[in-house]
């Protein structure tokens, strides 16, 4: 049939049939900017288009429904890509960072300031309703709306809600328009899914269906049969080479212990077959025709399951050891079987397969002994953060492949563009030169993005067929076969005198790795190395214990392990405080970390190599403390009018790193072009976290010209140079370090051609705004500069280069207050007040590390009281989708919700700068728990923390 | 997949198309929703395939008449909760839908055609005593249109005047998420109605309590145990059967509160 609608303000003709689903029709005709999060549970928002003057869900729409109807998306927003005062408001107030449903947003308030033209806060909360946001959190929408309103006058006019920091400098710690702002928020091509050709074919897998069984049988001759089917890849037609998913520095720290297609299936969901075809029916018909034999066997989905006497063993693989092996090997792989396959390790860390165990470790500094023989008071508890906590990325798992000649081309949504190659080119066998990744923008990655899940399959098919292929995952599959945050068992025994002072500290802790060992070490290591340092004690000691199972993949998700061992150990501390009649805060600002501290526990745990001491260079806790306090009127008692509703307050202080000094690197490069201006050409990934604006800055501030003369070109492995990847807190300290060194680089080659130029010594000369030299006798500028180097007899092109490692480390600091409300009659839970308060060192870009502190305690406050999967019996996820998996929206946000920046100085970190992300996702859990405590009288020591846990825990039920 | 859309020019017309393989659509919140379709999948039913949109012919208008209130069938949630006319319970009830993108498009009709032990609205509806007038079946009340499973089209929905304020509650762990229970409490001096979702198939009126709630004999403790002992839900990801007992009852008997006092406070 022909639909006649209005899209944009043209009038048009589209021929559509049948039941046509409107987002589908929509992105066929080139409206990229109406996208699919969930697959047609519109609960995401990411579809969201106004239809006669009222904002609806695209995805909840057949196409015949629009006939007649006049729609707008927001590329309606932007006349000439001039920005709308609503989508200017939204980069300049930080919430433009991952973004795939920014554009969604910006439709959504538009709409609301033309029916509302001075919208209160509850206004705005109900117009984004709708709105899934992951990254930034939402607090900082109703600045955006507050700005757009005054910018429909002014154009110009600033936001002022961000500080900004040391007035010396012109771009660093200044509110600055994020680099790929403008584009993400007027939904241009920038995804992978928008890479997508005519033409190519697209790859479905079949999964499967039981949590472990062997496949005695496939056969899929029939599906092979069906015209359109390219290939179908089992494990009988794919290479038998052994590799970990982990995207992490080589030789990792996690086992090879899976193939492309394993002959055993280890959770619901795991890979059986791909198929290969010329469509989505074609390759769904085909999955259905492919006959497979299991052989079921039992399961184990839990730590105490998978750690029981008899336990189902998930890999009964061979065992190989690329170093260290043990001198028993040959009896550990006495009983074998083939079936299931290899685990190799690289080197020696803690595996004991044959016990269900991936990795381990112990370790400790002091006599722990005689730090509790030395204690008034022992208290010992455990906390089960046991569920399972899924990334929920908007854009979901997505990759594009095809030829280019003998080279495969890659287009990743990664956080890791140099692994993935690496990986790939380990899976095909063929040498790195022949393979290009071309990082796109990354619709949320939040750790689930660090580990190769699906590239390495589509490229093989690329590889082998020569097709051009594009592969996502459903949002089903993003729970089934994505990877979650490692469950854990944590017990916490402490010991400490009467007046408080600790004297022993034991963290024992099981982790489950899942199905498969990536990060089987370094997760769990890492609830340790990033929630003991906090505290000074002479006698640490600590066990690490991660289990296979055979639930849902386990990995990285940001803030790595600590969100659970700041979970444990933050309460610990205040169950202690309690014992001894101590005020919380008390306790911690007795014993915490202080500028200048040695962190002597470091140096055992190193994540997968030899740990060093460190020490605490910058260390913003003492204010984070004092000013928090101060906001939150610590030591005053609220009373509700409620009788049923106690008030309770929390504090807890929370630490991470930035990047991994010893492991990680980071490269840049930086190019003069012909008229003065630069290209930037940094390997690091940026991940909608404002990566590429940090470096941009670097460049800007040395050489003293402005951002709009800056470019750049990020995680392309063709054309930037190397970098470890954006994870473990790494990109402002490394890959900025690296922009900043290349920018210096660049200076000194400034001054050196200039001085040639001018005639005047390079000490003579100085770099000044606006991108010149000047000298004592006259000034050059870069326009002119670089025409004399690029003329048929100058020098050549100037190039600056930087390469970034060091062993130095900067932690960055915070507290987090936050005052409850629980109804002890329904078990409610309300977070009225939350205060955030973190020492990111210098904040190169103020308005994103607000929006990052203000995302990462969003999600964590959603793990803490909402998320996480739920297994039936046989061990399959049965909440597949956000709204079941129970993501948290505007309408879950604390009452008063305040990120504030402390400024510390880090001598380490480029122009002070420390991480800001991941550590705004650690204290969530301890401040609300420890707050329900305050409230309440009981201790909440699992999540999530529900009304009817609440409930249980107070009798009522 | 839906297959064949019919637009029919009249209501008489929608009717007339309707047969066991077609299936009529307002807004489309429901039809074209993953889990419908899904749950369907899973119990075996045929998926819809062949819809007759209603889009343009359900009256939207909300009239008043002989103390009665008259809200058209294809007015959506948010036109419920705009407009200055629909009882602020009603209202309250439509606002529990929690995206504003969803308000815009399901329809009253839709939502008590779904017939959705989870809807906010049912528990209300049945509160106020709505009756819905149909195209081929004349009126009947809400309680027996979704009891009896009917799926006779919706034209009207009929609000007689009734006395009592309408006390609704709901129970979920985030603004988002799926209600754990639903309940609706309207006492006059002379009748009681309690209503509650989410604990069965079909939103539920628990008549068997509604006699001792009105001559107050059954309050606090004893009110959450008659209901508890009332309804028998199903342990799911909203919570466990007992939660479900305990919440349903505490919620109700706090309405009850809060009724008799705001009937005493009128009293005074």
């Amino acid at each position: 049939m022909k639909l006649n609608l209005t899209l944009n303000g043209t009038p048009k003709q589209i021929y559509t049939e049948g039941g046509e689903n409107l987002r589908e029709l929509l992105y066929r005709i080139g409206i990229n900017s109406v996208r699919n999060s969930d697959d047609g549970y519109s609960f995401a928002g990411s579809d969201t288009i106004i239809m006669d003057g009222k904002i609806v869900s695209s995805s909840l729409l057949i196409a015949a429904q629009a006939e007649g109807s006049r729609i707008r998306t927001v590329e309606s927003l932007s006349d000439h890509g001039v920005l709308s005062p609503v989508q200017s408001a939204m980069v300049d107030s930080g919430i433009v960072q991952s973004a795939y449903n920014i554009p969604a947003a910006a439709l959504v308030l538009t709409d609301l300031l033309e029916r509302i033209p001075n919208p209160s806060k509850e206004d705005i909360k109900d117009a984004m309703s709708a709105i899934f946001i992951r990254d930034s959190g939402y607090e900082q929408f109703y600045t955006a709306v507050a700005l757009a309103q005054m910018r429909k006058n002014d154009p110009e006019y600033k936001n002022s809600v961000p500080p900004e920091f040391k007035d010396e400098l012109k771009f660093i710690g200044k509110v600055k328009r994020k680099v790929d702002g403008a584009k993400l928020v007027r939904g241009e091509r920038v995804f992978v899914e928008d890479r997508r050709e005519e033409g190519s074919a697209v790859l479905k897998m079949l999964r499967s269906p039981h949590a472990s069984a062997y496949i005695k049988n496939i056969d899929s001759s029939e599906a092979e049969k069906i015209p359109g089917v390219v290939t179908i890849l089992t494990h009988r037609n794919t290479p038998d080479t052994w590799y970990t998913q982990a995207g992490q520095g080589f030789p990792e720290p996690s086992p090879y212990d899976r193939r492309l297609f394993g002959e055993k299936v280890n959770h619901v969901g795991d890979r059986v077959a791909a198929v290969v075809a010329d469509s989505y029916e074609i390759a769904e018909l085909a999955l259905s025709k492919i006959k497979v034999e299991y052989e079921v066997l039992p399961h184990a989905m839990t730590i105490d399951e998978s750690s029981a006497p008899g336990a189902p063993l998930i890999h009964n693989g061979e065992i190989i050891y690329h170093a260290g092996a043990p001198e028993n090997l040959d009896e550990i792989n006495k009983n074998y079987n083939s079936r299931d396959g290899k685990i190799i390790y690289q080197f020696p860390i803690g595996g004991d397969p044959r016990k269900n165990i991936a990795a381990g470790i112990s370790g400790g500094i002091g006599d722990i002994e005689k730090g509790f023989s030395e204690a008034d008071v022992i208290i010992e508890r455990e906390y089960q953060p046991e569920s399972h906590i899924q990334c929920t990325p908007l854009e979901m798992h997505v990759v594009y492949t095809k030829m280019d000649g003998d080279r495969l081309i890659m287009h990743c949504s990664t956080q890791v563009p140099f692994h993935v190659r690496r990986i790939t080119a380990t899976v095909l066998g063929i040498s790195q030169n022949k393979i290009r990744v071309i990082k796109e923008r990354v619709g949320g990655g939040y750790g689930s993005k660090q580990d190769i899940l699906l590239e390495e399959v589509c490229a093989y098919a690329t590889y082998t067929t020569g097709r051009t292929i594009f592969h996502q995952y459903s949002r089903k599959e993003e729970f089934e076969s994505c990877s979650t945050r490692k469950p854990m068992k944590i017990k916490v025994k402490i010991g400490a005198k009467k007046d408080g002072k600790l004297t022993a500290v034991y963290m024992d802790l099981k982790a489950n790795a899942g199905p498969y060992g990536a990060h089987a070490l370094t997760v769990p290591m890492n609830a340790c190395s990033k929630s003991l340092p906090l505290f000074l004690c002479d006698n640490f000691k600590f066990d690490v214990v991660s289990y296979y199972s055979n639930s849902s993949p386990t990995g990285a998700y940001q803030g790595y392990g600590a969100p659970k061992g700041s979970y444990a150990m933050q309460m610990a501390a205040a169950e202690m405080a309690e014992e001894l009649g101590m005020d919380p805060m008390e306790f911690l600002e007795l014993n915490r970390v202080h500028e200048g501290s040695m962190l002597e526990i470091l140096k055992c745990l190193g994540e997968g190599r030899e740990g060093v001491a460190a020490p605490a260079v910058s260390c913003g806790l003492g204010a984070s403390l004092k000013e928090g306090a101060e906001m939150i009127e610590w030591g005053k008692k609220e009373v509700s009018d409620d009788p049923d509703v106690k008030i309770g307050k929390g504090v807890v202080i929370i630490q991470q790193g930035s990047g991994l000094p010893g492991l990680d690197q980071a490269n840049a490069t930086i190019k003069m072009l012909g008229d003065g201006t630069f290209m930037l050409f940094s390997g690091g990934a940026d991940l909608g976290t404002g990566l590429d604006t940090v470096s941009v800055k670097m460049a800007s501030e040395v050489l003293q010209t402005e951002m709009g003369n800056v470019s750049i070109l990020s995680g392309d492995t063709d054309n930037t140079p190397f970098d470890t990847g954006a994870y473990a807190s790494s990109g402002t300290y490394f890959s900025g370090s690296a922009a900043l060194l290349a920018a210096e680089d660049m200076k000194e080659e400034i001054l050196k051609a200039a001085s040639k130029i001018m005639n005047e010594s390079v000490k003579d000369l100085k770099i000044e705004y606006p991108g010149k030299v000047v000298g004592k006798k006259d000034e050059l500028t870069y326009s002119k500069l670089a025409w004399y180097t690029q003329a048929g007899e100058g020098q050549g092109q100037l190039i600056g280069q930087g390469h970034f490692t060091t062993d130095d480390a900067a932690f960055p600091y915070g507290a987090h207050f936050t005052q409850v409300a629980v109804n002890t009659r329904t078990g409610a839970i309300k977070i009225q007040k939350y205060y955030a308060l973190q020492d990111a060192g210098m904040p190169i870009n103020p308005e994103l590390a607000q929006g990052q502190i203000y995302g990462g305690v969003l999600k964590s406050i959603g793990h803490t009281l909402y998320e996480g999967l739920v297994y039936d019996s046989d061990g399959r996820a049965v909440n597949t989708d956000l709204r079941s998996y129970g993501v948290p929206m505007i309408g879950d946000v604390p009452e008063d919700f305040q990120a504030k920046l402390i400024y510390t100085d880090d001598p380490f970190g480029p122009y002070g700068a420390k991480s800001i992300s991941e550590i705004a996702t650690n204290g969530a859990a301890p401040v609300i728990a420890n707050a329900i405590h305050d409230a309440a009288g009981i201790w909440m020591r699992s999540w999530p923390i529900t009304p009817e846990k609440i409930l249980r825990e107070l009798g009522k039920i | 997949m839906i297959q064949e859309v019919y637009n029919p020019a009249s209501i008489k017309e929608a009717v007339e198309l309707k047969s066991s393989d077609t299936c009529y659509m307002a807004g489309g919140t429901q039809l074209n929703w993953t889990p419908f379709h899904e749950a369907r999948r899973l119990v075996g039913k045929p998926q819809i395939e062949k819809v007759i949109l209603l889009q343009n012919l359900l009256p939207r208008e909300v009239k008043k008449e002989g103390g009665a209130l008259f809200l058209g069938a294809g007015l959506t949630m948010q036109e419920l909760i705009d407009s200055t006319q629909v009882p602020e319970a009603l209202q309250k009830a439509a606002g529990y839908i929690s995206s504003r993108n969803i308000r815009n498009m399901a329809t009253l009709g839709g939502n008590i055609a779904a017939n959705r032990s989870e809807s906010f609205l049912l528990p209300c509806l049945i509160a106020l005593k709505a009756d819905v007038e149909t195209a081929n079946e004349g009126i009947m009340c809400v309680e027996k249109y979704i009891r009896d499973e009917k799926d006779s089209l919706i034209t009207q929905i009929i609000l007689p005047e009734v006395s009592g304020t309408c006390i609704l509650d709901v129970a979920r762990k985030s603004s988002g998420a799926y209600p754990s229970s639903i309940t609706a409490v309207r006492i006059s001096d002379n009748d009681a109605v309690i209503v509650v979702g989410c604990v069965s198939s079909h939103v539920v009126r628990l008549k068997n309590i509604e006699a001792a709630v009105l001559d107050g004999s059954l309050r606090g403790e004893s009110l959450v145990k008659a209901v508890s002992d009332s309804i028998d839900p199903e342990s799911d990801l909203q919570g466990s059967a007992v939660y479900k007992k305990y919440i349903s009852g505490t919620m109700i008997a706090h309405s009850v509160d809060l009724s008799f006092e705001e009937q005493s406070g009128k009293g005074a």
